[in-house]
């Protein structure tokens, strides 16, 4: 009897410890969950590639009737069914299909095309020609093969991409991806996470070209006591300023605060530990890095990229890269006065910023 | 992260919902923000996510733990009756002789609860037995020898139990009759030591589990399920060890202890951890289109 | 006497373990809810350095045509980029391949054929790299299947003056062959979702790995090239390069596949390679490392002192099993009740629990789901783990030694079906 009792005892016992063990056993005999992490994305730091994937879907999706006619007006569906829009020459055909003012249909634009602003636009909007967007539109994302120019507070939920020029106009908030082959102008006040062009300008006006060499230098700078000089660069332990108009060759790494008086030319790349204040009209041949902020005066020039882990202000007239080097601005929170000049992309982990103030 | 409004509807088929069905229309233009055009949500990168730490979360892992701890502390009284009318149930149908004991165990003056153990006394190994378990013990090895490779970290385990065994049949051979432990304080340590387990596990979910943003009736829910669990494990295997040693021995005693003992209630625990890590987010959010009545982006998908 | 002195030694041994647990923790914690570090990954537009991209290759027919063909695919400029296999001695059809696509590609894909030399990885590493002018030298092994953005990201960081080498996570890609496959899917995720980018939060010691990840070739040149005589260069490299006062930096955001061990024995090999080289690295940097030079921060120091101990906890968690055995024998009665047992509990079980909550913070993060509840068999993979470790880590104490062992090419078995010439 003793015997028995045990074995079923054990049993149960076995059993008891087993049952929390299940969901375990069952997602090894049974797999819901073993497919490989998808590690090969193509989209990191490619701002078009949804742009480029709703060119592609498109093709595929419009109907046979518009591939005869591509200019036609049409309304019906896609392919898949997707509600769908076309406008031809008659431009207030597109007013006609909206209820509400909002559109709920997939819509391309074949001719230039003025909106009077106030649209709402739920799904993907291509425009084939050029396209003047009016005030306080919301888009869910736009496709533009010409030049395009969003109206004042418009909003872009997803991503903007223009084969030509594309303006923001101020007051205007870009959620997603914006990005346009030549210029991307952003007006005053606008707020976005991720743009990248040619060259991203702010403001209105047209601002000189980047400076290549400051206007006035008084020769190499003297370093403090502590300072190593590295393989590949000049090492400061602590603060470390700059004088107005100096030099120093080659890359330098602070592990303090770093002040660049106005006119000074750092011939090589620089990394600060603490923040990184440039006056007016310095000059960096190579890129800036830094581990808290980075704020600069008017005129500056970074010849290579800039990454703060904090935040940057960039002041008027300033500029990130050159027309014939691509670079990139990347920090958490990002301020670009007007007449800055970035020659690639811009991305801010929580927002960027335009202002004139 | 999805909405639970409109559930994985896509963006075509939220395009055309009527505002009033989604919550207004800022709420439909924060889902079409959100959602790729097969209307899955966009989330950050996993390369980037974080968790959340807000105040209500820091309350939740150090109070409720707390409290759950101290709610187990105070069960363990009647939790020792409980197990006092197990073991009194169990261990006659064993074979098992003598009453079932209960202890006093007192703590100070909040916590005074008492711990039953078994009477029996397991015997000092003779012959018979240093022949079973070696037995066994060879069993075992040779059970190892034949296990396929797949199985390998069971041959280990299996030869590291084995291990354990004959460092006791070293210790015997030493010194035969200085064996410094009895069945009935065994059973009663093992209890008391249980006892502690229960104790520190709210306190250990605290500080693993409840950081993360999985609904708190699910945390609380984990915490009692592991904790009852084990407090029902736990006179089952002072039961099965008290019939094992006293059948063959104090000789069997150690392998008890550091193998089959509180080693199955971590095992046990780490399981139920492991199912409630997988449970879902309690809070499914779509980004709204104008956060707190501003315009700005919040960090967008990379 | 006796009795006092395994006592000491038993909560020396806890006070270790305690420590590590408390590591991981932290770690964990960090990696949740601390201040998440990336700084470089949002570098996409620049003007690019010169790149080599190095593939150490033996007897790698069945994977280096997918390697070859993500590279070429790689967005990063043609005329900055050069992909140089190395070829060390295959006596399968590896050589024939990489024959073809440099007959292809003779701009872009430079193979080296080695012949004779000291075998190994990290020797041919050392004669390839001498001979090549490139300002950062990436490194992947042949089964790796780099994305087309992965080589950019790579090199983002060192636009950094400061950064020495970089490495990217690797996820493992034959995820559901088996238990074994399916436990190190867990523990890679620990390892770099939780475990590196912590590190990187930190301001630590991420641990350059040797493959997915790259070197500044004036930092590898300052630190007097690739080691050839360790079983861990990237271990060695790792420190070197932080004694000199180059940063490592980890990016979370630069995946790359791999395929991981298949079987048993495969693993156990793996591991105990990896745990002489570590070693090797322990003995001769550790004191180094302590005296905290010019440049390690203090927190650097100890980060990297737990590091490189790290394969030595295996034998110190065995030594504490057989101390609180031998103390168990001889009748040691905790002198405090239930405090005492709760400590001695932590030590023999909760004490490790810090590695499960990391495992399973990774792939909550990682946004897996049903994959963390295999984490009760992760016992089973530890323990094989702990054999092995403590078996290689007493070999090198006792007989062994920390340099003396034969290096060869000990290559993990690969599991893809083969490809060819293209």
């Amino acid at each position: 009897m003793s015997v028995a009792f045990f074995v079923l005892l054990l049993t149960v016992t076995i059993a008891w410890v087993l049952a929390p063990v299940l969901p375990a056993i069952f997602e090894l005999l049974r797999p819901t969950d073993a497919e490989p992490l998808d590690a090969v994305g193509s989209d990191s730091g490619d701002l078009t590639v949804f742009a480029d994937g709703f060119r592609n879907y498109l093709a595929r999706q419009l109907p046979a009737a518009l591939q005869a006619s591509p200019g036609a007006e049409y309304r019906g569906e896609l392919q898949d069914g997707t509600p769908f829009l076309q406008v031809g020459e008659r431009a207030e055909f597109l007013g006609e299909s909206a209820s509400d003012g909002a559109h709920s249909s997939r819509v391309v634009t074949t001719v230039p095309t003025t909106l009077p602003g106030g649209e709402v636009f739920m799904m993907e909007l291509l425009a084939r020609s050029t396209m003047q967007g009016g005030p306080d539109a919301i888009y869910r994302a736009v496709l533009a093969e010409q030049d395009l120019s969003l109206g004042e507070r418009s909003s872009v939920l997803r991503w903007v991409h223009a084969a030509g020029n594309l303006y923001v106009g101020s007051g205007s908030t870009l959620f997603g991806r914006a990005s346009a082959l030549r210029d991307l102008r952003l007006g005053n006040d606008v707020s976005f996470t991720r743009v990248r062009a040619a060259r991203v300008v702010t403001g209105s006006a047209e601002p000189p070209a980047p400076m290549l060499f400051p206007l006035v230098m008084q020769g190499t700078t003297k370093f403090p006591v502590g300072t190593t000089r590295e393989r590949t660069f000049t090492r400061v332990a602590g603060d470390f300023t700059v004088p107005e108009g100096g030099a120093v060759t080659g890359s330098l790494v602070v592990t303090g605060t770093l002040t660049v008086e106005a006119g000074a030319r750092i011939g090589g790349s620089v990394k600060t530990h603490g923040d990184c204040v440039l006056h007016d009209d310095v000059v960096i041949d190579g890129a800036l890095i830094s581990r808290r902020d980075v704020t600069t005066g008017r005129g500056c020039a970074i010849h290579g990229s800039l990454a703060a882990e904090r935040t940057v202000v960039l002041g008027p007239g300033s500029s990130v890269g050159t027309p014939l080097a691509q670079a990139s601005l990347a920090a958490e929170r990002i301020t670009l006065h007007d007449g800055v000049q970035v020659f690639g992309a811009v991305t801010a982990v929580r927002e960027a910023r335009t202002t004139s103030e | 992260m999805a909405s639970s409004r409109t559930g994985s509807r896509t963006p075509r088929e939220l395009a055309v919902t009527p505002a009033t069905e989604t919550g207004g229309r800022a709420r439909l233009l924060g889902e079409l923000r959100a959602r790729g055009s097969r209307g899955g949500v966009i989330g950050q990168h996993r390369a980037m996510v974080s968790g959340r730490l807000t105040p209500s979360r820091v309350v939740s892992m150090v109070v409720m733990p707390l409290l759950l701890s101290a709610i187990v502390a105070l069960a363990l009284r009647p939790l020792g009756s409980v197990w006092r009318a197990m073991l009194e149930w169990i261990v006659p149908q064993l074979g098992l002789p003598g009453d079932v004991g209960f202890a006093h165990v007192s703590l100070g003056p909040l916590l005074d609860f008492y711990v039953p153990h078994v009477s029996a006394a397991a015997p000092i190994p003779g012959a018979w037995h240093y022949w079973v378990v070696g037995a066994i013990c060879a069993l075992v090895l040779a059970l190892t020898l034949v296990l396929p490779p797949r199985v390998l970290p069971l041959k280990y385990f299996l030869r590291f139990a084995t291990l354990v065994q004959l460092t006791t049949f070293l210790t015997f051979a030493v010194r035969p009759d200085s064996f410094p432990y009895a069945l009935p304080q065994y059973s009663l340590g093992f209890l008391q030591a249980g006892c502690a387990l229960l104790v520190l596990i709210p306190l250990v979910l605290g500080l693993t589990y409840f950081p993360f943003d999985i609904a708190l009736w699910r945390k609380v829910a984990l915490t009692l399920m592991a904790v009852l669990h084990i407090a029902l494990l736990l006179p089952l295997q002072v039961a099965l060890h008290s019939y094992v040693v006293f059948h063959l021995s104090l000789l069997v005693l150690p392998t008890m202890f550091f193998i089959w003992g509180l080693l199955v209630e971590i095992f046990v625990f780490v399981a139920f951890y492991g199912w409630g890590m997988s449970w879902p987010d309690a809070r499914l959010e779509t980004p709204s289109y104008a956060p707190d009545g501003a315009t700005q982006p919040q960090a967008a998908a990379p | 006497m006796m009795i006092s002195v395994l006592i000491v030694l038993l909560w020396g041994v806890v006070a270790v373990l305690v420590t590590y647990t408390v590591r991981h923790y932290i770690f964990t914690f960090n990696r949740l809810f601390g201040r998440h570090r990336q700084p470089y990954v949002d570098i996409t537009a620049a003007e690019w350095p010169t790149v080599a991209v190095f593939i150490p290759c033996h007897n790698e027919q069945a994977v280096i045509t997918g390697s070859l063909e993500a590279l070429l695919a790689a967005d990063y400029p043609a005329d900055r980029l050069t992909i140089i296999p190395i070829d060390d001695r295959s006596t399968d059809a590896t050589g024939d391949i990489l024959g073809a696509y440099a007959r292809r590609y003779p701009e872009l894909i430079k193979p080296v054929f080695r012949t004779g030399g000291e075998p190994g990885k990290a020797a041919a590493m050392a004669e390839a790299a001498a001979r090549v002018g490139a300002e950062v030298h990436l490194v992947f092994d042949a089964d790796y299947v780099p994305g087309p953005k992965l080589l950019k990201q790579l090199t983002a960081p060192f636009f950094d003056p400061e950064v020495g080498a970089v490495m990217g996570r690797v996820v493992p890609h034959n995820v559901s062959s088996n238990l074994l496959t399916r436990l190190l899917d867990l523990e890679r995720a620990g390892g770099y979702q939780v475990d590196q980018q912590a590190r990187m939060n930190l301001g630590l010691v991420p641990q350059y790995g040797g493959t997915v990840g790259g070197v500044r070739r004036e930092a590898l040149s300052s630190v007097g090239g690739w080691r050839t005589d360790t079983l861990a260069e990237d271990t060695d490299m790792t420190f070197r390069l932080v004694l000199q006062g180059w940063d490592v930096v980890y990016q979370n955001r630069s995946e790359c596949y791999e395929e991981v061990p298949e079987n048993w024995p495969t693993r156990i090999r793996q591991i105990r390679r990896w745990t002489h080289g570590h070693n090797q690295s322990l003995a001769r940097y550790v004191m180094r490392i302590i005296s905290k030079p010019a440049n390690v921060s203090g927190l650097q120091a100890l980060d990297g002192a737990l590091l490189l101990g790290v394969f030595a906890v295996g034998p110190i968690l065995l030594l504490g099993w057989l101390l609180a055995l031998l103390l168990y024998y001889m009748g040691y009665q905790p002198p405090v009740t239930i405090l005492v047992i709760l400590l001695v509990s932590a030590f023999s079980t909760l004490g490790n629990f810090a590695a499960f909550f990391e495992v399973a913070t990774a792939t909550r993060l990682d946004g897996s789901r049903n994959r963390v509840r295999l984490l009760p068999f992760l016992f089973f993979g530890f323990l094989v783990s702990l054999m092995a470790v403590s078996q290689e880590t007493i070999l090198q104490f006792i007989g062994r030694g920390f340099g003396g062992r034969k290096i060869k090419w000990d290559k993990t078995e690969r599991y893809r079906n083969g490809g060819g010439a293209p």
